[in-house]
């Protein structure tokens, strides 16, 4: 998926994308997949 | 591939709604978290992460604890197949190595970043419907169900915008 971050500044910036990207979806998905399976 | 990978669980979700999905997104996902954390500890090598011997490795790995734990071995397949679906997604959007010393292969779909969007909005609007018949049948109809293609086809766009400021 993803190329490897650069080093220094841009690196840890690049890696806090990464980080992000990668927690995104999984949030995403376990939250709306939790609303939409609950029973009234 | 990015959201594809989502997506994927996802559809894998649906064939067997027992599996949390908290489980197989990040299943999914899990040579890119091994990439990322190798990249902290500053030992990148893309044969542990993404070879096709260290992906089935992988799947077969989360394959067996899951039995283990759930002494179930259709749910274990499906953890199984939530991992090693990770290389033939990503050989068609990437070049990705087969075994240490062997060849690079891969249709590289990154290259066209247009048509890589289309492929994995496809991907997911499909893996969606699939999905969405594992739902209650109160529940498919509810917009909220809608938040699942539209949030990933979003995290897609702003992915290729991140990778490639020209982007689109």
């Amino acid at each position: 998926m993803i190329v490897g971050p650069p080093a220094g500044i841009q690196g840890f910036a690049a890696r806090v994308i990464v980080g992000v990207a990668l927690l995104a979806p999984w949030l995403w998905l376990a939250v709306l997949d939790r609303l939409l399976r609950r029973t009234r | 591939m990015y959201v594809g990978h989502a997506a994927i669980a996802a559809l894998l979700k649906g064939k067997r709604p027992r599996v949390p999905i908290a489980l197989l997104v990040p299943v999914a996902f899990a040579p890119d978290w091994i990439d990322s954390f190798s990249h902290v500890v500053h030992h990148a090598n893309s044969n542990i992460s993404h070879s096709l011997v260290s992906v089935v490795l992988g799947a077969t790995v989360c394959g067996l604890l899951y039995w283990l734990w759930s002494k179930n071995a259709a749910d274990a397949l499906i953890v199984w197949l939530a991992y090693a679906s990770h290389w033939p997604a990503d050989y068609i959007t990437g070049i990705k190595p087969t075994w240490p010393g062997g060849p690079m292969v891969g249709l590289g779909l990154y290259s066209r970043p247009g048509w890589d969007l289309v492929v994995e909005s496809l991907l997911v609007v499909v893996c969606w419907l699939v999905y969405r018949r594992s739902l209650p049948v109160e529940s498919r109809r509810r917009a909220i169900g809608l938040l699942i293609p539209l949030g990933l086809i979003g995290m897609q766009v702003v992915f290729e915008a991140l990778q490639r400021p020209s982007f689109p």
